[in-house]
């Protein structure tokens, strides 16, 4: 029997973002060993290991099945597994951490625009300087990958650790893929983005390993965890109304709504206004619209479909 | 009689390459594409290093070496060693062994292929694999049907590049050909060189844009300059679209495929092929004779066969078990002509024509299913 291994990002703006995401589902993660441990608890899930790593040992946990669940960024997963659907599921994509991984140039190279564009230079500079164009990056095997779909072969890659944005003006690389949420910093450096060159739009995910061993020790607390994500994620799309009289069943199902008990009424939030109005012009009025914390059901498709896609 | 009696009564020496080469060399001259394949490592001040992928390589690279330092005319080489590949199925073995033989600085082309492969079915019959299905191709072949279609040099270029990507021609037909880049260069279209350098030039004073790194201004003004050609040009339309899929997809029985080919230049007055579909069917002639035919025979030629192997740059063939191509088994002897590769390796101080050819007779025995 296997505990299950949950990691999380042990610093920075993702650390913070995802206890907050973690604590509004209902879990307070309480570091061991204080602000410098490495492992933690979650108060409600006693079964389960937490670590605090990075955010690439997590990708890298959870594609050779070290990690049976994290959070971490999808760019990560994409470039450090070869084939990320068959390693990793996407539970929930948790809506921040968002950024792009994205092909940039200088921005003097005014005859480049595109990938196409970046192909014909690439060949030129072969020519002219007897080697190929360098690019610059961490994300070697998603790079490659989208090179070869835009049919672009001229140039290698140059593995880069930090500052990638600088190479291009320090003369390690001419071309650079990078990840960035602003573009600030690349314009800074005299970079531009290529019209067709964004990679991957990224952000930061729950994710499951498919490849780590499951069984039922690991299944029951993930049954929990991801009720709950489920309750919570439900919770931010639906608001709930509450009306002076009971409303017919006819009208209920007519409206798409989900009726709690006499007088309370699930509604999705895109259209909790309108419905609360159109009740209160027929009559059923008054009707109090509030938020709802959590929204529980029997059922989890979401755990349904990952065990059933278990080998 | 074995193998390399065979390569040796061809009058070369025997040598015996590096197996450790600058991982950069293969990098530099396949790309980023052969990565996944080679055996490469990082030593301690950085440098990147591989084993060799195959002797065709480290054995120019000797070459250059030799003719740098005087050597001249034709010469034979011949090896017999491991090379390694980082396997793509987990069925094959990531070091294997070729036996084989290169040519360099031979004159005559088209029977230099012919005894190149009778050498290869030579050498396979003494091994005791007497017949097998050969497929075939040259990959002169479409570079000399673009050059009859009147295109501007920088598409006419950018198609013959596109050709040795997977998929490239289709996209490259397909391609968005609009963007900042192309609007630029549309305005430029008529103007002088010079005045394309100071219409750059205002540009980067107006804006403070300065160029960086090694791609010169220069260079920013030349493509610039080509593709304000281009827009003067031909356009890639619809007749050079079907002329080029027709061509990229002939598959047919060696024995009609110049004839195919000669078809296809007719239909659409392309005048420029006629060497290449020449050299097709003399260089078949030349294969049928008795030491091959049980290897020629049923053999299929593609005009895209082998686009893939990076460095070589005219006829190609692979032989391998079986008799019908929809078998996919894996070839156990390839080889071509690569007459590029000395001036890549050399920065074009070397030119000599060179090719060369292999057995891997562990695929004599296993004859396994190719990338499934």
């Amino acid at each position: 029997m296997t505990r299950l291994s949950f990691a999380i990002p042990s610093k920075g703006r993702l650390k913070d973002n995802t206890e907050n995401w973690l604590a509004a589902c209902g879990f307070k993660v309480r570091q061991l060993g204080g602000g410098r441990g490495y492992t933690a608890t979650l108060n409600g899930l006693p079964d389960v290991d937490i670590m605090l790593l990075s955010a690439s040992e997590i990708a890298a946990g959870l594609i050779a099945g070290d990690l049976h669940l994290g959070v971490t960024g999808e760019d990560l997963i994409h470039d450090l597994s070869s084939d990320a659907e068959r390693d990793v599921c996407t539970f929930r994509r948790l809506g921040f951490g968002g950024a792009n991984v994205i092909v940039a140039v200088p921005t003097s190279w005014l005859d480049v625009d595109t990938m196409a564009d970046l192909e014909a230079a690439g060949a030129q500079f072969r020519t002219r300087h007897g080697r190929r164009m360098r690019v610059a990056t961490k994300y070697l095997r998603l790079t490659r990958r989208f090179f070869a779909t835009r049919s672009v072969g001229e140039y290698r890659l140059v593995e880069s650790a930090g500052a990638t944005e600088a190479a291009p003006a320090a003369g390690s690389a001419e071309v650079i893929v990078d990840i960035t949420s602003t573009g600030a910093t690349l314009k800074a450096n005299g970079l531009k983005i290529l019209s067709d060159g964004i990679i991957l739009k990224s952000e930061a995910a729950l994710m499951g390993s498919r490849t780590a061993v499951w069984d039922a020790e690991g299944l029951a607390p993930l049954r929990v965890l991801l009720d709950r994500v489920e309750a919570r994620n439900e919770a931010m799309q639906t608001q709930k109304l509450e009306v002076g009289c009971e409303v017919p069943s006819a009208l209920t199902e007519e409206l798409g709504l989900t009726v709690l008990q006499s007088g309370a009424i699930l509604c999705p939030v895109k259209k909790a206004a309108n419905v609360a109005r159109r009740l209160s012009l027929k009559g059923f009025g008054p009707v109090a619209i509030s938020n709802v914390e959590h929204v529980f059901h029997g059922e989890n498709a979401m755990f349904d479909s990952f065990i059933a896609n278990l080998s | 009689m074995s193998a390399m009696s065979v390569f040796a009564k061809l009058g070369g020496d025997l040598v015996q390459p590096d197996i450790l080469i600058p991982a950069t060399i293969p990098l530099e001259l396949s790309g980023e594409v052969v990565r996944s394949r080679i055996c490469a490592f990082t030593d301690e001040e950085g440098r990147e290093w591989a084993l060799r992928p195959d002797l065709t390589l480290p054995v120019a690279i000797m070459e250059v070496a030799a003719r740098a330092d005087g050597l001249r005319g034709p010469a034979t080489r011949f090896y017999d060693g491991p090379v390694f590949r980082l396997p793509a199925s987990k069925d094959e073995p990531a070091e294997f062994r070729q036996m084989g033989f290169e040519i360099f600085g031979a004159s005559s082309k088209v029977s230099t292929d012919v005894d190149l492969y009778t050498a290869i079915c030579e050498a396979c019959t003494a091994e005791g694999v007497d017949r097998g299905y050969t497929q075939l191709g040259d990959l002169a072949v479409f570079p000399a049907f673009v050059d009859g279609l009147g295109l501007s040099r920088d598409i006419a270029d950018g198609l013959k590049r596109a050709f040795r990507q997977e998929g490239g021609v289709r996209a490259f037909i397909r391609a968005d050909r609009t963007g900042a880049a192309a609007n630029l260069a549309l305005r430029m279209s008529g103007m002088s060189r010079a005045e394309i350098e100071a219409f750059v030039e205002d540009i980067f004073a107006l804006t403070g844009i300065r160029p960086i790194g090694e791609r010169s201004s220069m260079e920013i003004v030349e493509r610039l300059a080509d593709r304000a050609q281009s827009n003067i040009g031909p356009e890639l339309g619809p007749d050079v679209q079907k002329l080029v899929e027709q061509v990229l997809g002939v598959d047919v029985p060696a024995q009609q495929a110049a004839e195919h080919l000669s078809t296809l230049a007719k239909t659409f007055g392309i005048q420029t092929a006629d060497t290449a579909i020449e050299n097709l069917a003399v260089r078949l002639d030349g294969l049928s004779g008795d030491a091959c035919r049980s290897f020629i025979d049923g053999a299929r030629f593609q005009t895209r066969f082998g686009r893939r192997f990076t460095y070589y740059d005219g006829f190609v063939f692979e032989i391998s078990a079986g008799d019908r191509p929809d078998q996919k088994l894996s070839p156990f002897a390839t080889g071509g002509r690569y007459d590029g590769l000395l001036a890549d390796l050399s920065n074009g101080a070397i030119d000599t024509t060179a090719l060369g050819g292999v057995i891997m007779p562990y695929r004599f025995t296993t004859g396994q299913e190719a990338g499934s």
